[in-house]
């Protein structure tokens, strides 16, 4: 797994590639996460256009990325995502946790404030 | 890579227990549902449930240790698909599968523990858990909704 971050109108995107699939991934995924919601950047898209799979540790990669942003008051929503991922989200009923756009102009007009 | 022979197709790979390896797996499955003509969306879910089960063999079975091999065979038969998936670690219980899957409702949802287990059981038809030759075996089965083509 790859991340790049970058900010578009006050939305922190995180561009991840490759898989998620949890191992030395985790910390490094938390760590972005945790300084961002440290720095006061507490809205925050994760952007899986170039991730091809997804397995259940990398979900919980997600899950506890979404976990810490919700209980800092901040937002933590996904876009772009491939059949395959929607798929496993759906098997795994988080497509009624995450909120997910299909692209990322809708997601960042989705956030508030 | 593997026999085909009859209406019954066997087809085996080995790949060491690191989880850049499950690629491999991945493709071959792809590969295996176009040639066998599986609808694209149970192709995704079969895929999902395997490669979580390989996942679960690299991690808890065989803890990342490269000489170990996980092990993955499928049997494809009409539209029955069977897949044994094995390691070389100690298993788990065969009551963790009766496990109840967590509502989205409950406190336990958003919990890692038992996921991989709960998606392989929700995608699939049966799962069932053996010991053989020294290896712990999961193995997978389901019927296709679509039918299955013969290949080319």
């Amino acid at each position: 797994m790859n991340i790049k971050v970058r900010e578009e109108e006050q939305v922190v995107i995180f561009d991840i590639s490759g898989r998620i699939m949890g191992g030395p991934d985790s910390e490094t995924f938390h760590n972005l996460v945790k300084e961002h919601i440290a720095q006061g950047k507490k809205q925050i898209l994760i952007n899986l256009g170039k991730v091809n799979w997804i397995n259940s540790t990398g979900l919980g990669i997600l899950i506890a990325g979404y976990t810490s942003v919700k209980d800092a008051g901040g937002q933590f929503k996904l876009a772009n995502i491939s059949d395959r991922i929607e798929s496993i989200l759906m098997v795994t009923k988080l497509s009624g946790i995450f909120e997910s756009f299909d692209s990322e102009a809708e997601a960042v007009a989705s956030f508030s404030g | 890579m593997g026999t085909i022979s009859g209406t019954s197709e066997v087809l085996r790979w080995e790949i060491p227990s690191l989880f850049r390896w499950l690629g491999v797996i991945d493709a071959a499955l792809q590969e295996v549902g176009q040639e066998l003509a599986w609808e694209q969306d149970e192709l995704n879910q079969v895929s999902v449930a395997v490669i979580e089960a390989v996942s679960n063999a690299i991690e808890h079975g065989n803890r990342f240790e490269p000489e170990r091999s996980v092990q993955v065979e499928l049997w494809a038969s009409g539209r029955r698909l069977r897949f044994r998936v094995s390691d070389e670690g100690p298993g788990f219980e065969r009551d963790r599968l009766d496990l109840p899957t967590p509502s989205p409702e409950s406190p336990e949802f958003m919990k890692s523990r038992g996921r991989g287990l709960f998606i392989m059981r929700d995608i699939m038809d049966a799962i069932r858990i053996d010991r053989e030759a020294g290896r712990f075996v999961v193995e997978l089965e389901k019927e296709l909704k679509a039918p299955v083509g013969t290949g080319h």
